[in-house]
């Protein structure tokens, strides 16, 4: 909401430039937002990019100093200033002149001035939040407070609301009244000024309470200066007679004049171009010092110059209000550009990252489709090696070796149709032993898996499946013919929700498995089979009684259906 | 259509693949006509040979993959076809599917599923015309 000075009184053509070139700063930095994510480590980057993105579509500096403006726009405030007082000059001579007795216009500057004072009064105090200046609030307490004494004034103003009565208080009232109106208004906005020459800022944690009470200070002044006006009047001096001021009301609108002045210059020559809304409101002031001359001039109500004068503060009251008017359509319209920028930006990237998910699938296939290509290789030289051995024994260890590997194929098979956390144990196993067995050379072995569902991480499911191979093998060569190997394997839960894998076979029974070791083959097989339990956390019960093996291994918690 | 010959055409671009396939065949008893490495040749082949089976590699090197070469195959010679594929994916299936497959394996595809697939693809028609050759 803060006030971009440069645009203020440059030509449409400059002010459209402007308008692209922030426009695309704002798409950069929008855009820069979208592609760079603020690093946990340091967010510096990222929160640059939303401050300068919140700088641009408000129009404020980073630095949240109220805008300069243009040498432009000075040199044309001055000359407004200048015609403003060759107007008053020219209007002077017939300023005295006596217009029509309209009391009833009243009610109209009244309602111009309080819509007018309070809105930009409003918006004074949002703007105070961002700038945080004591001379912003002041200026929000100048507007607020003119905009509340209107009011009374208009209840004093005989004639005004109600035919030969006035509301409350007498005609002097309303002149007290209008008078502290202005005084209070004028005195303000010059403590304002004086403010903004240090630029003082208010405590940021404090800005709120700052703003509430400067309100409250605002309604305390009108309550006491308006009933100083109504019940104490008769204690105060005359400021009307008749339709004339008194001499003390013309001190009185000298003094407020002064003031006036004293605030214009202070703008013009020590201000000069820091902030717009203080160069605005020296013609501001100019056009209020304006309609004091005319009432000096024209000493007395409903002459020519009185009516001039209201309608010059009325002017007065509409300066800042429609220079919000015009930021806010400004900024309705930057607004509107950067949503469509940033909406496109959006589409961009998203279909730039559809694009880059695309490609990955096509690469991650491509690579799942080499390692079973690999395997397959693998698989090949193994099968024509085992073909070319005429040893039994020999062509046997190839076979188990190809077993083991296609255990890895398996799994990688497996992982890829999983949804890459979880694997079906139960169905891996199904495969797995069935290609064992067809694998195997002895032919009549049987296996009688049972099995339920049972979900296991990625991490055990190749070593569960290894260790399973070895089992097997190691069943098949134990049990001998003629029954020929009887294999039983179960997967199951326990009480503990830990997974339980029993594998029982027929072999005779003073086969002591894996303990006997006979050979060096079998003592190799144990060290695996030892060594994929420690890697699984498992534990294994051998049973030499019946030559069963259980082995008790940690499963993940079954989701809740 | 005229007779096919009872012989089996590899189409398999790796040369290790093929070779171990070509062994599995001939260790059934069965002969092997030809190995192609590409969807063209693999047609050349077939129009020459005129197997009754052919082993399809699903992606190849070259032009054109093995659905188009056993499109090509189907409608020109009448071969069925037996799929090897290392994907599983859904799209990939659905072609495949349209195109009359007697099976369809997955890589690694080992011995005992290759016999298994052979055999339920043309073993019927073996047991009448030369039931004497098999030799398993």
């Amino acid at each position: 909401v803060q006030v971009p000075g440069r645009r203020d009184q440059a030509p449409a053509a400059t002010m459209r430039d402007d308008t692209r070139h922030a426009v695309r700063e704002m798409s950069q930095s929008v855009g820069s937002l979208l592609v760079r994510e603020p690093r946990p480590a340091d967010g510096a980057p990222g929160l640059q990019g939303i401050a300068s993105a919140v700088a641009m579509l408000s129009g404020t500096s980073p630095e949240h100093s109220p805008a300069a403006a243009s040498a432009r726009a000075y040199r044309w405030i001055v000359a407004i200033i200048l015609l403003y007082a060759a107007a008053a000059v020219a209007v002077m001579p017939v300023a005295g002149a006596r217009g029509p007795d309209l009391p009833s216009i009243t009610p109209f500057f009244v309602a111009g001035v309080l819509a007018t004072e309070l809105s930009t009064s409003f918006l004074l105090f949002v703007l105070t939040r961002e700038t945080r200046t004591w001379s912003l609030l002041m200026l929000g307490c100048a507007y607020l407070y003119g905009s509340l004494m209107s009011i009374f004034h208009l209840l004093t103003f005989p004639n005004a609301v109600l035919p030969d009565y006035i509301v409350i208080g007498t005609d002097q009232s309303a002149r007290w009244i209008y008078n502290f109106w202005y005084a209070g208004g004028a005195l303000l906005a010059l403590v304002a000024i004086v403010l903004e020459i240090p630029g003082w800022r208010i405590v940021a944690t404090r800005v709120g309470r700052a703003i509430a009470l400067a309100v409250a200070g605002v309604i305390a002044a009108v309550v006491a200066t308006v009933t100083l006006s109504i019940a104490g009047v008769d204690h105060l001096p005359a400021l009307i007679r008749g339709s004339s001021w008194t001499r003390f009301d013309v001190f009185l609108i000298s003094f407020e004049l002064s003031v006036l002045l004293v605030g214009i210059a202070l703008v013009l020559l020590v201000l000069r171009r820091r902030s717009v809304i203080f160069l605005l409101l020296s013609l501001v002031l100019t056009a209020m010092a304006f309609s004091q001359i005319l009432s000096l001039e024209g000493p007395g109500r409903f002459t020519v110059g009185w009516s001039l004068g209201r309608l010059s503060w009325f002017l007065s009251a509409c300066v800042l209000f429609l220079f919000f008017m015009k930021q806010f359509s400004e900024q309705q319209t930057w607004l509107a550009r950067s949503r469509e920028l940033l909406e496109l930006r959006v589409n961009q990237r998203t279909a730039e990252l559809t694009e880059t998910i695309k490609q990955r699938d096509v690469l991650l296939r491509e690579l799942h489709h080499r390692i079973k290509n690999k395997m397959q290789i693998v698989d090949a030289l193994l099968a024509m090696q085992a073909r070319q051995t005429g040893e039994p024994e020999a062509r046997q260890t190839l076979h188990d070796l190809r077993s083991r590997i296609s255990v890895l194929a398996l799994a990688h098979q497996h992982f890829m149709a999983s949804d890459f956390q979880t694997f079906d144990l139960e169905q891996f196993l199904r495969e797995l032993t069935g290609t064992i067995l067809a694998n195997g050379t002895k032919s009549d072995a049987v296996l009688r898996l049972d099995a339920s569902p049972l979900m296991v991480t990625i991490d055990q499911a190749a070593p569960l499946g290894l260790l399973v191979t070895e089992l097997m093998i190691d069943c098949l060569e134990h049990c001998v013919a003629p029954a020929g190997a009887r294999i039983a394997l179960t997967i199951r839960r326990n009480e503990a929700h830990a997974g339980v894998l029993t594998l029982a076979d027929n072999r005779p029974a003073d086969d002591a498995r894996l303990h006997k070791a006979a050979s060096d083959k079998a003592q190799h097989r144990s060290r695996i089979v030892a060594g994929l339990v420690r890697q699984l956390d498992a534990t294994m019960i051998v049973d030499r009684s019946h030559g069963s093996v259980e082995i008790t291994f940690p499963a993940p918690e079954e989701e809740s259906k | 259509m005229s007779e096919l010959n009872d012989c089996i055409l590899i189409v398999e671009d790796e040369y290790l693949i093929a070779e171990y396939f070509s062994e599995e065949i001939a260790a059934m008893g069965r002969t092997v006509c030809g190995i192609a490495d590409t969807a063209q040749k693999a047609i050349d082949l077939a129009c020459a040979h005129r197997p009754a089976l052919v082993l399809m590699d699903v992606r190849l090197k070259g032009q054109g993959d093995g659905v188009d070469a056993s499109i090509a195959i189907h409608n020109a010679v009448g071969s069925k076809v037996i799929f090897i594929t290392g994907s599983r994916e859904p799209a990939n299936l659905k072609r495949i599917a349209m195109d009359h497959a007697a099976a369809v394996l997955f890589k690694p595809v080992r011995g005992h599923d290759l016999r298994v697939a052979v055999e339920a693809a043309i073993g019927a028609q073996r047991l009448g015309t030369a039931a004497d050759l098999r030799t398993v």
